[in-house]
């Protein structure tokens, strides 16, 4: 177990004042079975109209309305978590897992993720687990990190042809290939000492709960994860959406700090 | 039958709906076109007794089905006890997987059913599809029967005639039965939408407001209804006439321009009832119609009183090989489309068509039902002064609030070429009015 402090901070400047102003931004970590939430302070620039719920995936949104003019939007969400409280999460009976069980359009698998996919031969009885790290490590293996050759809509398949991506690309290609494997697969969005950005990662089914692995460092998901949301891919997990009236540009700017208070 | 008094006056009646701007949208080629919809004067009859018939097996779908959408968004035990197999829920463009957990107003998905129905020359009644998501048409029977008994009150004076003119009081009744304590709307894109008619006559005849996207919007937890004086206005109930995709921008396509950003937010924290729910795709999906008459035993423990057209999927191996070896009897249907399209007659098929359709099918056999080609009753048409016969279906309206209630009518379709089964109005199909017989 440890403890850590966690600093989120979203702040979009608008070059000219933008009106009608509507947000949904998923940012707020929850506490769940491996993370207690504790000292949370939630400040969200410019409050007009503001409300919160929580979704179908059991994520936390804040969302709202901003009528007047304004050319700075900002989200600050800070607290302490603990982490590593259990090596995974309750997850309920197979059957009700199905909408983690199915390709979505950034996971569908084209001819290179198959051909990927050909190699893994797994022995009767090997766990879903089992299964999934071995296809973290051969993926390890087979892609490279690097940013700024793909952006957020790139899919799994695209990603994979290429051979780099950053996390985003690792998490959506684990999942394609569990999915692929039969076993339902989701993607989760969180904070990771030492990032200065959002990280992503997948959590997968294995008899009744939720294990977690971060591709992208090649690990089991550890006491060092923050997570903050989950879905079926990227698109459920969108930090931050928005509409607006206005002819402005633009710039957006994300500070994470995830730094360790003790560990236990 | 036919010296009846009101085939002499089917022009005026067809005037009549031409001056109300009785109409509807087409596109063809990317371009949008406003047609008349052409009405036939010579209805459909049908018999008291059949209709009961018609109305318990109506009643018995659309409670079963409505039991499967709760069910699919909540438990899922049509899935644990293999009735429905997974596939069929999760990898169709209906399931909505942001519905997940959410429980509409008085637990009602589907308020508004519109059940295609077709009559075999033996007289039996199949059902060809169910419409829960914005089924339209109600309004074409209703404000033809306006005109034809102004035109001939003679007629509806010799002939018992169920009054079909309570459908407004009956939709009305299911909004006030799901509204959260506010004021109820009809939500429409606009009217270049193709049945911009229909959106304008229900909300007249139902007393509640007609809006667009721009007069609704979100405050807080709740739906707000903008007055042209700027004043808010608590919405209770949206009865919706546009599609789950164009909603909410925030939830589902953010390029949709035409929906209510957060409107679904404030659904699902039970504020606001939306007609119909959003998710409804998934129960009347082509691939799931298979498996209605299991649905109705599942969760009524009845026999099904109305019969599904005999169809197969070819999902299930034994289903795909009397597929392959009946094709030239079958007509085959893509399970995404809707109107009328991807429909295919394996008999109208060319040789290389046909190879190259059984590749597809073999590749992606869920995508696709088959059906028995069923010997449609034609029905009696005016075509000029000459009465002929053509292809027809009967989409039935079923409502749902507290109770659910069978319309004592319905919108009669009919091909207007001879030689086609394809009625649907977006297919440049005319319409009847449908008579229930009283006694």
């Amino acid at each position: 177990m440890k403890e850590l402090s966690f600093y989120y901070m979203l702040r979009i400047r608008f070059s000219s004042p933008v009106t009608n102003h509507r947000f949904t931004v998923r940012c707020v970590p929850r506490d769940n079975e491996r993370q207690k939430i504790r000292q949370l302070e939630i400040s969200v620039l410019p409050k007009e109209s503001l409300s919160n719920s929580v979704d179908s995936f059991g994520n936390y949104c804040i969302f709202g309305h901003c009528q007047s003019e304004h050319e700075l939007f900002e989200v600050e969400v800070k607290g302490t978590a603990q982490t590593g409280l259990s090596d995974s999460e309750y997850a309920g009976m197979d059957y009700l897992m199905g909408r983690y069980r199915y390709q979505t359009a950034y996971t569908r698998p084209g001819n290179t993720l198959v051909d990927f996919y050909r190699q893994f031969v797994f022995a009767e009885g090997t766990s879903n687990l089992e299964k999934s790290m071995r296809m973290m490590e051969a993926l390890y293996g087979a892609f490279h990190y690097e940013q700024g050759v793909t952006g957020i809509f790139t899919t799994a398949e695209e990603a994979m042809a290429l051979g780099r991506g950053v996390c985003q690309d690792y998490s959506h290609i684990l999942i394609s290939l569990c999915r692929m494997a039969g076993i339902p697969a989701r993607y989760v969005v969180g904070m990771l000492i030492g990032e200065g950005a959002s990280h992503a990662w997948v959590e997968i089914y294995d008899n009744g709960r939720w294990y977690a692995l971060d591709p992208t460092n090649m690990l089991v998901v550890n006491e060092d994860h923050i997570k903050i949301s989950s879905g079926r891919d990227y698109d459920d997990c969108v930090l931050n959406q928005g509409i607006m009236v206005g002819t402005a540009q633009q710039t957006q700017e994300v500070e994470v700090l995830v730094e360790e208070l003790r560990r236990g | 039958m036919y010296d009846m008094d009101l085939l002499d006056h089917t022009d005026t009646v067809n005037e009549q709906l031409a001056r109300y701007g009785v109409k509807f949208g087409i596109y063809k080629n990317n371009t949008f076109k406003e047609q008349l919809f052409p009405f036939d004067a010579v209805p459909r009859i049908i018999e008291k007794e059949e209709f009961d018939y018609l109305e318990r097996g109506l009643k018995q779908r659309v409670n079963a089905l409505n039991l499967f959408l709760k069910d699919i968004y909540h438990e899922k035990k049509i899935i644990r006890d293999r009735v429905v197999p997974e596939e069929f829920i999760y990898a169709s463009s209906g399931y909505l997987a942001q519905c997940e957990g959410i429980m509409p107003p008085k637990g009602v998905y589907s308020h508004i059913s519109g059940i295609d129905l077709v009559q075999s020359k033996d007289k039996e009644w199949y059902i060809l599809e169910d419409n829960l998501r914005v089924p339209s048409g109600a309004s074409y029977p209703m404000i033809a029967r306006h005109f034809c008994r102004r035109s001939s009150p003679k007629t509806f004076h010799d002939y018992k005639i169920a009054d079909n003119r309570d459908y407004a009081t009956l939709l009305r009744k299911t909004m006030d039965d799901v509204n959260v304590d506010g004021l109820i709307v009809l939500l429409t894109p606009g009217r270049y939408n193709a049945a911009y008619f229909e959106h304008s006559y229900l909300a007249e005849k139902t007393g509640v407001q007609l809006v667009n996207g721009q007069e609704l919007i979100v405050e807080n937890d709740h739906l707000y209804f903008i007055n042209y004086d700027g004043r808010k206005e608590k919405v209770g109930a949206v009865y919706r006439r546009i599609s789950d995709d164009y909603l909410d921008p925030m939830n589902f396509l953010p390029e949709s321009v035409i929906g209510i950003p957060h409107i679904f937010d404030v659904y699902r924290k039970g504020n606001v009832a939306l007609m119909n729910a959003p998710g409804n795709g998934v129960a009347d999906d082509k691939g799931i119609y298979y498996f209605v008459p299991k649905m109705i035993k599942y969760y009524l423990g009845e026999e099904p009183i109305l019969k599904n057209a005999p169809t197969y999927l070819p999902f299930y191996e034994d289903d795909m090989k009397y597929v392959l070896k009946n094709f030239d009897n079958l007509v085959l249907k893509d399970v995404a489309e809707a109107g009328g399209y991807g429909v295919v007659f394996g008999n109208t098929m060319t040789r290389q068509q046909k190879a190259d359709f059984i590749e597809l099918l073999k590749k992606e056999p869920r995508r696709f039902i088959a059906q028995e080609v069923i010997d449609f009753l034609d029905i009696d048409i005016m075509e000029g002064d000459e009465i002929v016969p053509r292809k027809a279906d009967l989409r039935a309206f079923v409502l749902s609030g507290e109770d659910t209630v069978v319309w004592k009518s319905g919108l009669t379709r009919f091909s207007r070429n001879p030689h086609s089964f394809i009625v649907n109005s977006s297919q440049g199909g005319g319409f009847k009015d449908t008579w229930v017989l009283s006694r």
